[in-house]
Parts: structure tokens; sequence; C-alpha cells
């Protein structure tokens, strides 16, 4: 297939049209986040245990509904209030499926059956495992760009900074959150621009005669719909959707697996990513759920029982 | 331009004179203001913004990136007036210095230029939706293997009111095709030649299909059995009237169009059909 501008400009602007105000909304909770969350709040939160912290970010999606280009600023920001790491990584994955809009669209596409639990089950199992992983590196400054850095507030330059322990008033709070969404943005913005071009590069899923005959492979098929996950970069919110077209053909663990690792990343995840962990981090955050979720899916297509 | 003193922060990278920490203010300013202005002329009534997203979903959610975009820009241009560029210290400034290309720099102006990409795009490429070149494959594949999950029967809608999609629906909720055997058929869609269908008089009615944007775009199509199909020119709109013949093709039944009339007619309103 040739290279048709217009149909390139086509699917990027989609995809951008689509993302933006997610990431835009994303961007203004993390700065109403700055604005009236204060440190405290958030150590009061956090459990001690590393452990239950880590799954408490798991389930954090409940209480912040964003979807997977709003979660990223919006971590940023927990990190820099003090969130612990690996409560953070359970967070950043889980979030666009732990939402009570995907619970909704995963139940109107698939109803109230294996694909629907099997995909909030493993996403919890695969979120908060990574997460765990992340506790044994209690060093931020080896995982985290400088910019999601907590910083505990200390003399010097920084003092002419309102006390960060203060709640800002109402109407300053709001103002100061949408010049920081404004700051943002144009970080993470970026981000999503390259992700959304790189994205509307590939194209659409070309599900040719020979994709098809993997599609029944309790191996293959699974990395099949993982890698479309990954390179479709398509929106947490309807990819039970989407799914759906391949539910016939495809294997159960490969569409759990487009369900469970096509949310946590993908190209324009990725991209904006790299504005928040060290590059060789970001690496760990794809290949990580994409085993476990690999390992889980071909578990439930080979009939294992535990 | 007068000569501006500048705070510890911002004054090492660039020239006297221009404080380009406020140059790139009011650019991203202007950036945040158009983007606004962008979405909002995309989402009005006659907009372009059905050849990207669900409307009917997703339509809302332009409004609300328009209102976010414009209240940004506004506080930003409110800001930059307001504050003297000596004081022109936010307190997250901290945020730029580690990382962040310092105002002026070559990068900065980089990463300024990404952000003008898609108002390049959207302004300077017409506007079109995906057209017969957007799809690959071949499309004339067995309907009954279709999944449409627990999406509402569309069996109940009377044959002639039926849309391309909901002919797919209603085909692939059936047991037995035969049953649609002589029904009236009257649909909307682009043509398209698929390569199954060279050599022969026929070609294919098709509409792109999406539940959130043009990233989960999936075209469906019907096949339409007309004496002169081959004058019609792939990616024309045409209204295709006629009924349905269920053909045996390599043992499979097949549900074709077999067309009284085709008719040129202009892009719907709505490009795509909506899940």
């Amino acid at each position: 297939m040739e290279f048709d501008l217009t149909i390139f400009a086509t699917r990027f602007l989609g995809i951008f049209i689509e993302a933006t105000p997610f990431l835009l909304l994303g961007t203004l909770a993390s700065g109403l986040i700055e604005a009236f969350v204060n440190k405290d709040d958030i150590a009061r939160m956090v459990p001690h245990n590393p452990v239950l912290a880590t799954i408490m970010g798991g389930m954090l999606g409940f209480m912040f509904p964003v979807c997977e280009c709003g979660v990223v600023p919006v971590t940023r920001r927990l990190y820099k209030k003090g969130l612990p790491l690996s409560t953070g990584i359970a967070f950043l994955l889980a979030a666009p499926v732990m939402n009570p809009v995907v619970v909704a669209s995963t139940y109107a596409a698939f109803g109230a059956g294996p694909v629907l639990y099997g995909r909030y089950i493993m996403t919890a199992l695969v979120a908060i495992g990574v997460g765990l992983i992340f506790t044994v590196q209690n060093r931020p400054q080896r995982i985290l760009r400088p910019q999601a850095i907590f910083v505990p507030i200390t003399g010097g330059s920084e003092a002419v900074m309102p006390a960060e322990s203060e709640r800002m008033e109402l109407l300053p709070g709001i103002k100061k959150a949408l010049l920081l969404a404004h700051e943002e943005f144009f970080e993470m913005g970026r981000y999503l621009i390259f992700g959304s071009l790189l994205a509307a590069a590939m194209g659409t899923l070309a599900l040719d005669k020979e994709i098809e005959t993997l599609a029944s492979n309790p191996v293959n098929s699974v990395f099949v719909m993982q890698a479309s996950a990954f390179i479709l970069s398509v929106c947490s919110t309807v990819d039970a959707f989407l799914a759906l077209a391949f539910a016939n053909t495809f294997t159960t663990g490969s569409i759990l697996s487009f369900l469970v690792f096509g949310p946590m990343v993908d190209i324009k995840s990725t991209m904006m990513f790299l504005g928040v962990f060290k590059r060789r981090v970001v690496f760990y955050l794809i290949a990580l759920p994409f085993l476990l979720t690999a390992l889980l899916s071909i578990a439930i297509n080979l009939n294992i029982r535990l | 331009m007068t000569d501006h003193i500048h705070d510890e922060h911002c004054d090492h990278e660039h020239e006297a004179g221009i404080n380009w920490q406020l140059v790139q203010g009011w650019v991203q300013t202007g950036i945040l203001i158009i983007m606004g202005l962008y979405f909002i002329d995309l989402a009005l009534p006659g907009g372009q913004l059905g050849n990207y997203i669900n409307v009917d979903n997703f339509g809302w959610l332009t409004w609300v990136g328009a209102a976010i975009f414009l209240s940004m820009g506004i506080i930003n241009a409110a800001d930059l007036l307001r504050t003297r560029p000596e004081e022109h210290h936010h307190d997250h400034s901290h945020e730029h210095d580690h990382e962040h290309a310092s105002a002026g720099s070559l990068s900065s102006w980089i990463f300024l230029g990404i952000a003008t990409i898609p108002l390049i795009f959207g302004l300077g490429v017409p506007s079109k939706p995906l057209s017969a070149d957007a799809i690959s494959g071949d499309l004339s594949t067995n309907v009954s293997t279709i999944n449409f999950g627990t999406s509402q029967s569309s069996i109940d809608i009377p044959s002639e009111q039926r849309n391309i999609l909901d002919w797919i629906k209603a085909f692939s909720q059936s047991s037995d095709l035969r049953e649609f055997e002589g029904q009236a058929v009257d649909v909307i869609g682009f043509v398209y030649k698929d390569a199954q269908l060279r050599g022969t008089d026929d070609f294919m009615v098709v509409r792109f299909t999406m539940s959130c944007c043009v990233a989960d775009a999936r075209p469906f199509g019907l096949v339409v059995d007309f004496p002169t199909g081959q004058e019609f020119s792939q990616d024309t709109w045409i209204q295709v009237k006629g009924h349905i013949e269920i053909r045996s093709i390599d043992g499979i039944d097949t549900p074709v169009i077999l067309a009284d009339s085709v008719e040129v007619t202009s892009q719907p309103e709505q490009p795509y059909l909506y899940f």
C-alpha cells in the first residue's frame, strides 16, 4: 500500500483528537492534586506495608478514574507528592482498566462472563505483580526522571515557594492547577503526538489470512493479540468493542491478553512513560507486563488448573 | 522589548535583551488558543469532527478539550501580562531546570514545533474520512463469523431501514441466511472494488464502522450485483436499492445485493457507522 497523506492525516488526527481531551483532563487532575492535595494526605492514605501499598496502587483507579493518557501525568504528580514507587507503578498499569467507565464498556461488549472477570483478575495480578517487583528498588533516582522525584522541602532557593503542606485557597488553587496543566500538556503532549504519529503510520489492523491461521494456536494467538494491542493504541475505554471483532476467531486467552496488556502499554503510552521514567525502566515497564500477561493468557489457553 | 532583569533560574542561557521565556510563553499561549478554536471548529454543526471520531459518544469530549485549551490559554495570557518579567518565576519553574530545555534554546523551539504538528495536519491537509485506500485485506469474508457480542439485535429493524452495519449484524446473528432471501435493501456506502471480485461486474458497497475513533475503524461491506457496476469508480458514494440474494460461493452461503438501482449520492454527514 502506498503512503497516502490524507489517510495518514485522518488516522493521526483521529487518535490525537480522541486522546487529547483525556490527556488534558489528566493534566488538569494532576494540577488540582498539586494545588489541593498535600504530602501528608498521601502519607496518611498509603499503608506502610509495601505489599498493601502496592495492592492499593492497583485499586487506586476507582478513586482517580483516568485512562491511559491521563494516568501518566497523574502518576507523576503523585510521585512528586511522595507516593511510593511500587504503588505508583501498580496504579499506572492498572488504572486504565480499574475504573467504572471500563467496567461498563467491557460489560456492554462481553456481558458478565469469563472475559469480564478474567480481565479484572489478570489486570490486578499483572499490575500488582509488576509493582511488587519494584518494591526491591527503593532509590527513586534510579527509576524516575528528575521531574518526577519527590523533593523533601529543604531551605535554599526554593524557600520562596509557599509551604507545600498548606492547601491552597480555591481560586488561586484552580489558577495554579491550570498553569501547571499547561506546562504539563506541553511536556506530555509531545509524547502523545509522537505516539499518535507512530500509531497512525502502523495503520489499522491488517488481519491477513496468514495471521488468522495463528488465531487458534494457544501460544501464537496471544503474542499476535498483544502485539496488535501495542501497535493499535486504542483507548482502554473502548478496546472491548474492538476485541469483540476477534472473539470468534481468536482464543479466549489471547482476547484477554489484548484487554489486559493493551491498556497498560501501547505506543502512545510508552512515549509518555519516557517523560516519567528512565529509559531502562520504560523497557521493563513494557517487558514485564508483556511477559506476565502472556504467561497467564497461555496458561488459560492450555487450560492449566492451579 | 526593554532590558529585563532575569531571575537566577532563567538568565544563564539567553542573550541580553530578549526574554525568551516570555516569547515562548506567548507562543505556547497562541498554540493553546488556536488548538481550542480548532477543536470548536471541528465540533460545531457542519464541522469535520465526524471524519475522526464517534461524534455521538465522544463529541462532548472535544468540547471539554476546547474548554480546557481556552482556559489554559487565557489564564496563561493573564499570567504573562500581569507578571512583570523580573517576577516571572512560577513556583514550578524548577521543573524546567533539570530536564526541560531552557527557554530560547534550539531544543525548546523543536519541542514547541512538535506541539504544532496536529495544527499543521488539521489545517493544512484537507479533511477526509477513511476511504477505500485504507482497506487492507479482502472484505468479502464469511459474514457469519463476525461477532457482535451482546450488542442489540438488528433483525427487528425493517429491512429497507437497515444500514450496512445492521445488515452484517443481522447476518451474523442469524442461524440461517436463507431467511433474508428476497428482502428489500436500501443502503448508502462507498464503492470498493474487492480483489476477490476481480473479473466480475460485482463490486462492494462499504462503510467504515467505529466505536471510538479511526484507530478502531473497521470496514464492512456488501457485494453488489449490478449490470453496469464497472462504471462506478472506487470511493464514489452511492445509494444501492435492490434485494438480497443468497449465493453459495465455495460452499459458503454469501449474501449479495441484486441491485435494481445504483445512484451516485453525496457523502453522508456522518461518514462512519457507529457500534
